[in-house]
């Protein structure tokens, strides 16, 4: 009996999600959609899922997140993407985190992401001191509302390592924040799926970088 | 078990009692179909989006009355009631927005745009980094168009207007006094620091119905946020030394500041034309504040006090020399606080005021001022649709002026009035399309002490012309009141005024390349006029002048076409004449040069961390009175041209950048002469002898070291 139990779980599930009428479910499915999601019309639908949610559960800052979040990982995806391409896709994460700074000011995760939005602006346009500032702002704050956030510290880290080294920049001292931030994100699993855990392996890569310079 | 198993199966794949498909495609205006778009049952997890050809598809599990939702970014929201008792089919035609980043900005007169999204057009950085400006906002202003270029009075005279026609606010409250005291002969600067603030926007005219008592220019300086991190600074630099901290906390921050500076030392080692008795001294104090009580409300507070010593000699004929001694203390102070009301209203209220005590010595005059000036203001910004945003507000500036003359023949003359001008405006932003925006306001003002009311419509629109360009045009009356040094002579005057014609156009972005030309047309009346002078009272001060003054302005920046160059060209020919003070006649006055023309640049050599900067200035010949002609300014001075080079190393110390400036202004030595000033008395055969009115030093040195921690 219990079997049909999950198996129909799995079938109401997989061809009616839009039934579900648990949060943590549609979470989880819709969170795991988008890490695995392989073009852009699939996240752009991720991301209209997430908006429905975040406009139903608006006391909940997950759903609003992961919708900014799905609008980075198209462009996670499309590396090649031009900065005119890119800015439109970055004007809409931007609008879901204006407004989640206000509603959720306490969330350290919602910094971490402005933060990775800002860095994302940056390109050669002459622009790249001021949005290099502007991520780091946010990345402080990030840090200041939880100091055990990997993000901040991986993300504060990152753009130490891009930022030449005349202006206080460069892998060397990337290194160290980059470690601590390693070390927070094998420390600091939390068990709960839905929470925010990217970044881990994309630190441990920066961390290569900065050995082999 | 199997058999379970298919049972459950059947079930899944029966429809649900009750379920409702939902589909159709959503286009635009122009039939072309939209993707992406998040259509959902509102309040449900329900929905899908819209795929390549507009087409989407989802089912509901209910029948029943629901309200479906079309979003998509650049788009009006879409939103209809059905009632939903069998499958549904729609087209859904969302309608652009109005408010997306790239939409119209009401432009005219405005100079810059403070949000950081938008990028201004000139950011503090660039001020302490323009050659020409040795870190004073009002000197870097001067390299904007419409402001003229020289800089013999340090204030700003702006589109032919003077000096006390441009007011200064911060954080949208009035700072009466943002120069040092201003003594004649000696140009003066801007007291406020720019790391004070994050933007600057300079309007040159057909400026909002928020702002009144202001003729010709409002500039305004809005001030930095909630700091973030603990930081101090050290500055060291040939003429003084400042020192600061910021404290971060939660919510909050706070700065103080204490600088001191004292020209001696470079006035021991560079000739001055002036002859200096107490070369300029000056300490001065200052404080911010931030709280953020709630993710909407922002509280700020500013105060600052300073004291300025200064003494020199100017002659006054062949043998004579007159004393110049000038003693100020001045205090600012503003606490602004601005906060949301739901989602579609929000206010935003505060009180400044400046009290100055001001101590000048002329030739044996000793004359003391003591000028108080509050203002309080209170608005309110209503999003009454998305096409439209009314504002409106109520102000009251107080001035309470008080001088005591006493003349070398120890008589006593005192001055003293208080007047209150209380305002009132509303203004509405409507905007017909992205592309058509229009700002229609009024505002009325009562001054108590004249017993005179005025009001003053003004009208502003844009339009947009292609992607990246748009045409602006604004229109509107101005009033001010007399200057207070005509006011305590005479209550029994009326408000000077002036109306504005602005038209523009411009394209590009100021990230990358930015080009823009405005021309307009201003009328003055009742500019204040007098005649001749009965010992200390000029005689029969009246609101019979008037003027004219037309132009065009021209900027482009560029930032994009030679890596790390950034540089700004501003042309700005004006042409102006005006009847007013002692005039005779309509003239060209003495401040006005015809063309003037700035080109600032930056290069950034990385190899070494240094940025190097020049700028040039040209402003063309100016008039002058000679008495001896007979003929009122008729005489021209020399063309007036500076070349300006800078340099600022940037290095660390721990994790902070710190910055090794030098500067050196009018480096080619140019001998400018801005005018010339007639001798007092007469020789014997009645003829007055003309003294050149130079600046101070020929050259300008200044070499800073700049620590933060």
């Amino acid at each position: 009996m219990k079997q049909i139990f999950i198996i129909t779980i799995l079938f109401f599930g997989t061809l009616h999600p839009m039934f579900a009428s648990d949060y943590e479910q549609v979470m989880a499915e819709n969170i795991q959609k988008m890490y695995t999601a392989q073009s852009i019309d699939q996240l752009t639908a991720v991301a209209n899922q997430f908006e429905r949610i975040a406009a139903k559960e608006s006391d909940q800052w997950l759903p609003a997140y992961y919708h900014a979040y799905s609008y980075v990982s198209i462009l996670l995806l499309n590396q090649s993407m031009s900065i005119t391409e890119k800015s439109p896709i970055l004007d809409k994460a931007q609008s879901v985190l204006d407004r989640m700074k206000k509603s959720f000011e306490n969330e350290s995760e919602v910094f971490a992401l402005q933060g990775l939005v800002y860095q994302m602006r940056i390109s050669d346009d002459g622009s790249a001191y001021q949005f290099s500032m502007m991520a780091d702002e946010a990345l402080t704050i990030a840090e200041k509302l939880n100091p055990d956030n990997p993000r901040a510290h991986y993300l504060k880290g990152c753009n130490i390592f891009y930022t030449p080294e005349q202006f206080g920049g460069g892998p060397t001292k990337a290194k160290p924040l980059l470690e601590k931030a390693q070390n927070l994100f094998a420390s600091n699993q939390t068990g709960n799926s839905l929470l925010p855990a990217w970044g881990e392996e994309h630190c441990a890569y920066m961390l290569e970088q900065c050995a082999a310079k | 078990m199997k058999t379970q198993i298919l049972f459950v199966l059947i079930i899944s794949f029966l429809p649900v009692a009750g379920q409702i498909n939902i589909s159709g495609t959503v286009q635009n205006k122009n039939g072309e179909p939209l993707t992406g778009v998040n259509i959902y049952i509102e309040g449900s997890y329900n929905g899908a989006s819209s795929d390549r050809n507009g087409i989407f598809e989802f089912t509901v599990p209910d029948k029943g009355e629901m309200n479906l939702v079309a979003s998509l970014i650049g788009y009006q929201t879409w939103s209809k009631t059905i009632n939903a008792t069998s499958d549904v089919e729609i087209i859904i035609v969302l309608l652009e927005s109005v408010n997306t980043l790239d939409a119209v900005t009401i432009t005219a007169g405005t100079f810059a745009v403070e949000d950081k999204k938008r990028a201004a057009i000139l950011e503090p950085l660039d001020i302490y980094t323009t050659a020409s400006a040795n870190g004073d906002v009002m000197a870097a202003m001067r390299t904007m168009p419409g402001a003229q270029a020289a800089n013999d009075d340090g204030r700003l005279l702006v589109r032919g207007g003077d000096a006390y026609e441009t007011k200064t606010y911060i954080d949208g409250l009035l700072a009466a006094k943002p120069y040092y005291s201003k003594t004649p002969d000696v140009a003066t600067r801007g007291r406020f620091a720019p790391s004070l603030f994050e933007g600057v926007m300079f309007n040159t005219g057909g400026y909002s119905a928020e702002y009144g008592q202001a003729l010709s220019s409002v500039l305004v300086l809005n001030s930095t946020g909630v700091a973030v991190e603990n930081t101090a600074g050290i500055s060291l630099m040939t003429i003084g030394a400042e020192a600061n901290y910021t404290k971060a906390m939660k919510n909050s921050s706070v700065m103080g500041s204490a600088s001191y500076m004292n020209m001696k030392p470079f006035h021991k080692l560079v000739k001055s034309y002036i002859d200096w008795t107490k070369p300029v001294e000056a300490i001065n104090l200052t404080s911010t504040y931030r709280y953020k009580p709630s993710s909407t409300g922002l509280l700020k507070a500013f105060a600052t006090y300073e004291r300025g010593d200064l003494a020199y000699q100017v002659t006054n004929g062949e043998h004579e020399a007159i004393s110049i001694e000038n003693t100020g203390n001045s205090s600012y102070a503003n606490v602004s606080y601005r906060d949301a009301i739901g989602k579609k209203t929000c206010f935003r209220t505060g009180i400044s005021g400046t009290y100055e005590n001001d101590v000048i010595v002329v030739a044996g005059n000793h004359i003391e001022t003591l000028n108080l000036t509050m203002e309080a203001r209170f608005a309110m910004v209503h999003e009454l649709s998305e096409r439209i945003v009314l504002t409106y507000g109520i102000s009251d500036t107080y001035t309470d002026y008080q001088q005591a003359i006493k003349t070398p023949e120890l008589s006593y003359i005192d001055f003293q009035f208080t007047d209150h001008t209380p305002g009132t405006f509303v203004e509405a932003e409507i905007k017909f399309s992205k592309y058509v925006a229009v700002r229609p306001g009024i505002r009325a003002e009562y001054a108590s002490l004249m017993k005179r009311a005025n009001l003053a419509p003004r009208l502003a629109m844009a339009v947009k012309t292609s992607k990246n360009s748009q045409f602006s045009a604004a229109w509107g009356r101005y009033y001010q009141n007399p200057e207070n040094d005509y006011l305590k002579f005479n209550a029994e005057l009326d408000f000077e005024n002036a109306t504005h014609y602005i038209a523009g156009w411009q394209a590009g972005s100021v990230k990358n390349r930015l080009f823009r030309a405005e021309s307009y047309y201003k009328t003055y009346q009742k500019l204040i006029t007098w005649e001749g002078m009965n010992e200390y009272y000029p005689q029969n001060i009246s609101n019979s002048g008037y003027g004219y003054s037309t132009g065009i302005d021209l900027f482009w920046r560029d930032r994009k076409s030679i890596k790390n160059l950034d540089y700004w060209l501003t042309y700005s020919f004006v042409d102006t004449e005006r009847k007013y003070r002692n005039y005779p006649g309509a003239t060209t006055p003495e401040f006005i040069s015809n063309h003037n023309f700035s080109a600032v640049g930056k290069y950034w050599i990385n190899k070494i961390s240094t940025q190097i900067g020049a700028s040039y200035t040209f402003a063309s010949a100016r008039r002058y009175n000679n008495p001896n002609t007979g003929q009122f300014m008729d005489r021209r001075t020399a063309w007036y041209g500076d070349l300006s080079l800078n340099l600022s190393h940037i290095f660390f110390l721990g994790n902070r950048y710190s910055v090794l400036y030098a500067s050196v202004n009018n480096v080619l030595g140019r001998d400018n002469v801005f005018g010339y000033r007639p001798s007092g008395i007469a020789d014997a055969q009645g003829n007055y002898t003309l003294i050149p009115i130079k600046q101070d030093t020929k050259r300008f040195f200044f070499v800073g070291l700049f620590l933060s921690f």
